[in-house]
């Protein structure tokens, strides 16, 4: 044994802490107090934080205002994102009337599981066309669930108003 | 020879050369878009000038004759601000797409844009809006917002080609190029104005909107797809084939390639590569198996052979795979044998009949060239247009090195993968006898293959027992000592049996 141990008594128990009773009856009382005071606990998953606007949430892919895809692939997020989370396939868009949007994505995949959210790629889209989102709470109960496709990237992100107009105009 | 003074150096030129390519050939870097050595120059883009000195204006140094005691400033201050001038004015109706943009990356009015471009445009008027996505053949398509109109398209068809099947139309800032009345290209190197294009104009159908250039490597090589054996450089990416362009070799194809050539991949990118060994179980079934495993499974399946004890090439195969053949043809007994397919499509320009890519190398060392079925031991199969089906099934072949699985004949009891030309390294003789390095492209293929020379020289040692597999190095000094290839200059570092390039 090491020469340095300096052995510590414990004092003993006085008679009121053997009891227990005094100390369960002041617990009781913090606990009765709180019933008549404003409840805090909220009720995940109906109740949710209300975030900050520069939360960064997952990152969904918006539609202008007239329900047109904003993306045109043009994989600078997919060239920026540091743990390489996002998968495209450019395609062209074989539509005469609009010929100078050109392309858009066949294939947009985001893993979730990969994604840090940095918000790199919200900044390098040169159409704002990608958004971090307040989404917070992702869940899926197998890994595919979480590789989030162009379809479930386009519900999550919705509509956001794009005074460019890029479809209509020319 | 008479001097000219470019940024104070007495440079020496050739009556009649221009101050650009007395500047180029030098080592001085003068911006252009129009310019192109191999065509008449039209000084249309102006991006080029110079100043002059005792001169009031600067000039275009692709039009401009050297003169005795010209002295050419290139980075004056005067210089600067006409090219400055310039991109302005070649920014003002040019859409900034290029994020979507084909070129980007590889586009000199990016380029030029990022060192001169005010970043800014003061233009108020708005851009004018012409046709896009115009098709120019089946394999082109035309953007005329991004052109710039050089013309360099236009002049490749009336000088290179001398088709001309491309004009410039309208004026001012309607100008666009068009296709005259053919409608059609009538030449085979159209895909050519793709790579001349200085901007993203010019886009080719196959591999739009592929693959941003960032994400691609590229890798100096050859085209197999016949025997002129065009200098190309190839991009991939993550294990595809995107795609192939030339590279500049004034002894071979200049600065050219044929389309048939330049599309000439499909088997490269085949849904049913091979790759891995396969070896068939007793009841006939396939089953993948190691290299080692698949080395000592053929090595049994031929000395078990009978019928025949030869080896048949592709016309495609590297002088080191044929002199591995011939080491493991001798081993069995037999000879090494090739066949190339024949076409009737030569010009006067690139495209020869010869399609075997190494047909000429096959000959000079003393392979027979075989065109009816005939029985062999071993297969080794890239192209099926070389080794067609009649000629692969009829060998009754044990052991086959192919590129794609469906390529494997029934007799066959050990399949080796076989890379494409895209993956492979080696010495291919092109048609007038230059030897010249196939270099296997970064990230094509499956990866993880095996050289076939290496394959066929450890099966030759399994064989024989006398025999000590040689490395390419080794493989490539035999070759030389042939007498066929006495007079014959290879490649620097092959010499010296470096492999250069990277295997995927």
């Amino acid at each position: 044994m090491a020469a340095n141990v300096k052995p510590v008594r414990r004092e003993a128990q006085t008679f009121k802490e053997r009891l227990f009773l005094p100390a369960i009856i002041k617990g009781l009382g913090i606990t009765f107090r709180r019933i008549f005071k404003k409840k805090v606990t909220m009720q995940f998953p109906e109740e949710r934080w209300e975030v900050r606007d520069e939360y960064r949430g997952a990152p969904v892919l918006v539609k202008d205002d007239e329900n047109r895809p904003k993306c045109v692939a043009c994989s600078l997020c997919e060239y920026v994102c540091p743990p390489k989370a996002i998968y495209i396939v450019p395609d062209e868009i074989e539509d005469p009337e609009h010929a100078h949007v050109e392309r858009g994505p066949a294939v947009f995949n985001i893993n979730m599981l990969r994604c840090i959210f940095c918000g790199l790629c919200e900044e390098a889209c040169p159409e704002e066309a990608i958004f971090m989102s307040k989404e917070y709470a992702l869940w899926g109960a197998t890994r595919a669930e979480l590789i989030h496709d162009k379809e479930t990237l386009y519900e999550l992100g919705g509509i956001r108003p794009d005074p460019i107009k890029k479809w209509s105009n020319k | 020879m008479p001097t000219i003074k470019i940024n104070g150096r007495d440079l020496e030129y050739e009556p009649g050369e221009t101050v650009i390519q007395v500047a180029h050939r030098n080592g001085i870097d003068v911006a252009h878009y129009c310019y192109h050595p191999s065509m008449s120059p039209e000084g249309n883009c102006r991006i080029c000038m110079v100043e002059v000195e005792g001169w009031p204006k600067p000039v275009v140094s692709c039009k401009q004759l050297c003169g005795e005691n010209m002295a050419v400033q290139t980075e004056s201050e005067l210089a600067q601000s006409a090219r400055a001038g310039t991109m302005e004015m070649l920014l003002v109706n040019h859409p900034l797409d290029c994020p979507i943009c084909d070129q980007a990356g590889e586009c000199h009015l990016q380029e030029y844009s990022y060192e001169l471009g005010h970043g800014e445009s003061r233009s108020t008027t708005p851009k004018t809006h012409l046709p896009k996505n115009v098709p120019f053949g089946e394999e082109i398509v035309y953007d005329a917002e991004r052109c710039i109109k050089c013309t360099l398209c236009v002049r490749f068809c009336n000088e290179i080609t001398k088709t001309g099947e491309l004009a410039m139309a309208n004026r001012s800032d309607n100008e666009q190029v068009v296709m005259t009345s053919k409608g059609e290209f009538t030449t085979n190197y159209s895909m050519n104005i793709v790579d001349l294009c200085p901007v993203g104009a010019l886009t080719s159908r196959d591999f739009r909107f592929k693959s941003r250039l960032w994400f691609m490597d590229f890798t100096p090589s050859l085209c197999t797809g016949c025997a002129r054996g065009c200098n190309v450089t190839i991009g991939g990416r993550g294990g595809r084939f995107m795609r192939m362009e030339p590279r500049e070799n004034q002894d071979v194809n200049q600065w050219w390639m044929c389309d048939p050539g330049r599309l000439g991949y499909g088997h490269v990118n085949s849904e049913t590569r091979l790759a891995t060994p396969a070896v068939r179980d007793a009841n006939g079934q396939w089953q993948p198996a190691t290299f080692e495993q698949a080395i000592v499974a053929a090595s049994a399946a031929l000395k078990d052979a009978r019928e025949s004890h030869d080896v048949l090439l592709d016309g495609g195969a590297t002088l080191e795979e044929l002199e591995a053949a011939r080491a493991l043809a001798s081993a069995m007994g037999g000879q090494a044998r090739f066949a190339a397919a024949t076409g009737d499509d030569a010009d006067e320009f690139l495209i020869v009949n010869e399609k075997g890519a190494n047909a000429k190398g096959a000959e000079m060392l003393g392979l027979e060239r075989q065109a009816d079925a005939a029985p062999a031991a071993v297969l080794v199969v890239e192209r099926d247009g070389n080794v067609p089906a009649a000629l692969r099934d009829g060998a009754g072949a044990v052991v086959a090195f192919v590129t794609d699985a469906t390529n494997v004949p029934d007799s066959v009891r050990v399949a080796f993968p076989y890379g494409s030309w895209a993956e492979r390294s080696g010495l291919l003789v092109n048609v007038d006898g230059r030897v010249q390095e196939l270099r296997a492209a970064r990230q094509v293929g499956p990866g993880n293959l095996s050289p076939a020379f290496a394959l066929m020289e450890e099966l030759t040692g399994e064989l024989d027992g006398n025999h000590v597999p040689r490395d390419r190095g080794e493989l490539v000094a035999a070759v030389k000592n042939e007498k066929a290839f006495a007079e014959v200059a290879f490649p620097a570092g092959v010499a010296a049996g470096q492999t250069v390039g990277a295997g995927s």
